[in-house]
C-alpha cells in the first residue's frame, strides 16, 4: 500500500499536500485506484505533513523575528547606556582644596579596605594566620573571630597601603575582598593644620575649612579654592618656628593679610600637627591660636586709639598730652614703659608706645566713641573668617573710665590674631574695613563692598605714625631696606589666676609694607618668648616679634612680585615723614 | 518572469539583511570599544589625580628648600640688592665699556 502512494508522488500525479476537500477532480485512472483504506492513509500523512510544517514555520518564523528585534530594537528592552562607562571625570567623595595659585591642599586618594565574606571563607584560621602574617600589628584571633562571624559582610582593615593590599591579593584566600574607598589626603602636612582642619574616617570634616564647608565639599566637585598661598604660609611658618626655638615660647601665630581685600594669605599657629594623626595631637597642638585663641595684645591698641582721636577730631597730628606722671585711678596706676617724663605730641605718644598719653587720649575721646569705632573695626564680635574655631572677644563687664583707659593701650580687652589683623588692615587701607576671608572669589564676582571706619586723611596719618615706629621707634628690628617696613609693637603681660605675671608676656608685632600704599599686613604673635643674650634678656615686641615680621617680609617682597624703593626718596620722604616737635637724640630701639 | 522578480526580491532581502545585521554587530563592537576606552581614560584619570597629590606632596616648600639646600649648596635666596626695575639698568650707548659681554649681546638684539 505504501508502495503505491510512493509510486503516486512519484509520477506526480497527486499532490501531497493539497489540502483534500479542495482537490481537483482528476482524470481517474484505471491502474491506481486510491480507495478505502489507502485513502485513508493517504490523508493522514497528509495532515501530519500539513501540521508539522506549520509549527516549524511559526517557530523559525519567530526566531527570525526575535532575531531582527535583538539586533536592531534591543535598545528599547535593554538600555546599552548602563554598560558606557562615562569618562567624563573621577568621581570622588570630596572635592580637592586648592590653594590661590591652583596647588592641592587636601584631596581624596583611593585606598582599599580588605573585606570578607565569612561564608566563602573555608578555613578560618588559617586564613586569619595567613592576614596576620601580612598586616603589621594585625591579631589572628581577632580575625577568626570575625571570619566566623554569620554574616555575609564583615570589616577587617580599613585603609591598606597598596603593599599591604598586594600581599594579601597574593595569598589568595577565598571569601575575601577588597572594597575601595577614599582616603583624605593633605599633602602639604602640618603646614595647614590649623587652616583646613581634618575629616572622620568617613570622610566627615570636623574641624576648619573641612568642617565649615563639608557640605560644599561633599555636594561640589569643583575645588575649593583659597586665599591662601603656599609659599607664603611656609615663609610664615618658618619665620615664627625658628623664633619660637630661639626664645623658648610656648607657641605662636602668624597672620598675611591682603590689605585690600581682607584675603588671608597665610594663617599659621604653633604648636601644630600633622593632619593624618590628628587623634594623637594635644589639646594644645590642635587650637588654632590665631582664630580661636584670644590675647589681650597690648600697645597694638595704640594704632585705634590715635586713629579714632584723630578721626574724631578730638586731637590733630600736632597736639600732645603731658605724660610727667603715672595716671592714678581708683587702685590703679598706669605707667609707661618707656618713660620720657615730659609733654608728648601724639606722633611721640605712639612712637613711645606711651600708655599715660594714649589713656589720656582715650578719655578725651570718650567711651561711647571708643566703642562705637572699636565695633566698626571688628573688635568687639568674633571674627567673621570662614573657620569653626572663632574665639569670641573678650569685653569689659562694664565700660568705665578705667576700662576705657586701658582698652587704649590693649588691656582689659583680648581679641584674636586674625580680628587685630583686620582691624589694622582697615585702618591702613584708606581707612575702609574689609572683613577676614579665606576663600578665594572667582574672578570675574563683583569686589565685596568695604565698610569706612576712618577717614582717608585719618588712615594716611596713621600710616606716618606706623613708619615712624619702625624708622626711629621700638619696631627698628622689623625694619627691611627698600619695603618701607611700618608696624607697631605690643607686649602685653599675660594674666595667670586674674594676675598679671611680669615673666609671662604675649609679644607682637604689627607691620604693613610698602607704607607709601600698604599692600600687605603681617602679623606675628609669640605666647611667653623669653628673652636670651641676643635681645639683651628682653622678651618684648619689638625684640622678639619684630624679627619675626622682618623675615617675613625680606622673603615674601620678591614673590608678590614687590621691588625695593629708594627710601630716601623725596616723594616717599614727603608722604611718610612726621615732624617731632622736640629733636631729641634717636632711641635705641627696643 | 515572476520567477525572476521574486528571486529578485529575495536576493535584495539577503542582501539587505546581511548588510544589516554586519553593521548591527560592527557597533556593537564599537561600542565595546568605546567603553574600554573610557575605562582606560577613567584609570589615566584616577592615576593622574593621584599623581597630581603626589605632585603636591613632592613640592612641599620645605621639601624642595631642603634638596636646594642640600644639592645646591651655592644657591641662596635672591637678596634685595639682586632686585631691580628695568628703567634703572644702564642701556648700552651710554656705558657701553664697563658691560659685560652677555648684556651687549643681549641688547643689540
Amino acid at each position: 500500500m505504501i508502495g503505491k502512494i510512493r509510486q503516486q508522488l512519484i509520477l506526480g500525479t497527486r499532490n501531497p499536500f493539497r489540502a483534500p476537500g479542495r482537490r481537483r477532480p482528476c482524470v481517474p485512472s484505471k491502474k491506481l485506484i486510491a480507495d478505502g483504506p489507502v485513502r485513508e492513509a493517504i490523508e493522514t500523512g497528509r495532515t501530519r505533513l500539513f501540521i508539522t510544517g506549520a509549527v516549524l514555520m511559526l517557530a523559525f518564523g519567530c526566531i527570525g523575528l526575535r532575531l531582527v528585534d535583538l539586533t536592531i530594537f534591543r535598545s528599547v528592552e535593554e538600555p546599552r547606556v548602563g554598560r558606557i562607562v562615562q569618562s567624563e571625570r573621577i568621581e570622588t567623595e570630596r572635592a580637592d582644596i586648592v590653594d590661590r595659585n591652583g596647588t592641592i591642599l587636601a584631596t581624596g586618594l583611593p585606598t582599599a579596605s580588605l573585606v570578607a565574606d565569612p561564608k566563602m571563607v573555608i578555613d578560618p584560621d588559617e586564613a586569619a594566620q595567613l592576614v596576620a602574617s601580612v598586616l603589621p600589628d594585625a591579631n589572628a584571633s581577632d580575625i577568626a573571630r570575625r571570619l566566623r562571624m554569620d554574616r555575609r559582610f564583615v570589616l577587617l582593615r580599613r585603609k591598606l597601603t597598596p603593599n599591604q593590599q598586594w600581599n594579601i591579593h597574593r595569598l589568595g584566600i577565598p571569601g575575601l575582598n577588597f572594597q575601595r574607598e577614599e582616603t583624605r589626603s593633605f599633602p602639604h602636612g602640618r603646614l595647614f593644620s590649623h587652616v583646613l582642619g581634618f575629616t572622620d574616617v568617613d570622610n566627615h570634616g570636623l574641624t576648619g575649612i573641612e568642617k565649615s564647608f563639608d557640605g560644599r565639599l561633599r555636594d561640589e566637585r569643583e575645588a575649593l579654592r583659597l586665599t591662601l598661598d603656599v609659599r607664603l604660609q611656609h615663609i610664615m611658618h618658618t619665620a615664627l618656628s625658628d623664633a619660637i626655638d630661639e626664645y623658648d615660647a610656648i607657641g605662636g601665630a602668624g597672620v598675611i593679610l591682603d590689605i585690600r581685600s581682607g584675603e588671608v594669605l597665610s594663617l599659621v599657629s604653633l604648636p601644630d600637627f600633622e593632619p593624618s594623626q590628628a587623634g594623637d595631637a594635644s589639646e594644645e597642638q590642635r587650637r588654632n591660636r590665631a582664630t580661636l585663641g584670644v590675647y589681650e595684645l597690648g600697645s597694638a591698641f595704640k594704632i585705634f586709639t590715635t586713629a579714632m582721636a584723630l578721626d574724631a577730631g578730638v586731637v590733630t597730628m600736632d597736639d600732645g598730652y603731658d605724660a610727667t606722671k603715672p595716671i592714678r585711678i581708683s587702685r590703679f596706676t598706669i605707667r609707661d614703659f618707656h618713660a620720657k617724663k615730659r609733654w608728648l605730641s601724639v606722633p611721640e605718644i605712639f612712637m613711645y608706645s606711651s600708655n599715660i598719653g594714649a589713656a589720656k587720649m582715650a578719655v578725651d575721646v570718650g567711651a561711647e566713641t571708643q566703642r562705637d569705632y572699636l565695633g566698626k573695626l571688628g573688635l568687639l564680635k568674633p571674627s567673621p573668617i570662614e573657620l569653626p574655631e572663632v574665639g569670641s572677644p573678650l569685653l569689659p563687664r562694664r565700660w568705665q573710665t578705667i576700662s576705657t583707659m586701658t582698652v587704649s593701650f590693649g588691656h582689659g580687652i583680648a581679641v584674636s590674631p586674625v580680628q587685630l589683623a583686620s582691624a589694622v588692615s582697615a585702618v591702613l587701607n584708606e581707612g575702609v574695613y574689609y572683613p577676614p576671608t579665606l576663600i578665594k572669589r572667582s574672578d570675574d564676582a563683583p569686589k565685596p563692598m568695604g565698610q569706612r571706619v576712618v577717614s582717608k586723611q585719618t588712615s594716611h596719618d596713621l600710616r606716618r605714625l606706623l613708619r615712624l615706629v619702625v624708622a626711629e621707634g621700638t619696631g627698628g628690628r622689623a625694619a627691611v631696606k627698600g619695603f618701607l617696613v611700618g608696624g607697631k609693637t605690643g607686649s602685653a603681660e599675660k594674666q595667670v589666676n586674674g594676675r598679671y605675671k611680669r615673666s609671662s608676656l604675649i609679644s607682637s608685632f604689627v607691620g604693613a609694607f610698602p607704607m607709601n600704599d600698604p599692600k600687605y599686613l603681617v602679623l606675628a604673635i609669640l605666647d611667653e618668648p623669653k628673652g636670651n643674650k641676643s635681645t639683651h634678656g628682653f622678651a618684648t615686641g619689638g625684640w622678639v616679634a619684630a624679627p619675626v615680621v622682618r623675615q617675613v617680609v625680606k622673603r615674601m617682597g620678591p614673590i608678590v612680585g614687590m621691588a625695593p624703593v629708594d627710601e630716601t626718596s623725596p616723594e616717599i620722604q614727603e608722604t611718610l615723614t612726621v615732624t617731632l616737635p622736640s629733636e631729641e637724640p634717636k632711641l635705641a630701639s627696643f | 518572469m515572476r520567477t525572476y522578480a521574486i528571486a529578485g526580491w529575495l536576493l535584495l532581502i539577503m542582501v539587505a539583511g546581511y548588510a544589516m545585521f554586519r553593521v548591527s554587530f560592527e557597533v556593537e563592537l564599537l561600542e565595546d570599544r568605546v567603553s574600554e576606552l573610557n575605562r582606560e581614560a577613567l584609570q589615566e584619570q584616577e592615576a593622574i589625580h593621584v599623581l597630581r597629590a603626589e605632585w603636591s606632596y613632592l613640592n612641599r616648600p620645605e621639601r624642595l628648600s631642603r634638596l636646594a639646600h642640600d644639592l645646591l649648596p651655592k644657591l641662596q635666596p635672591p637678596t634685595l640688592n639682586q632686585i631691580t626695575t628695568i628703567d634703572k639698568i644702564p642701556t648700552g650707548e651710554e656705558t657701553d665699556e664697563v658691560l659685560p659681554a652677555a648684556v651687549k649681546l643681549t641688547q643689540s638684539r
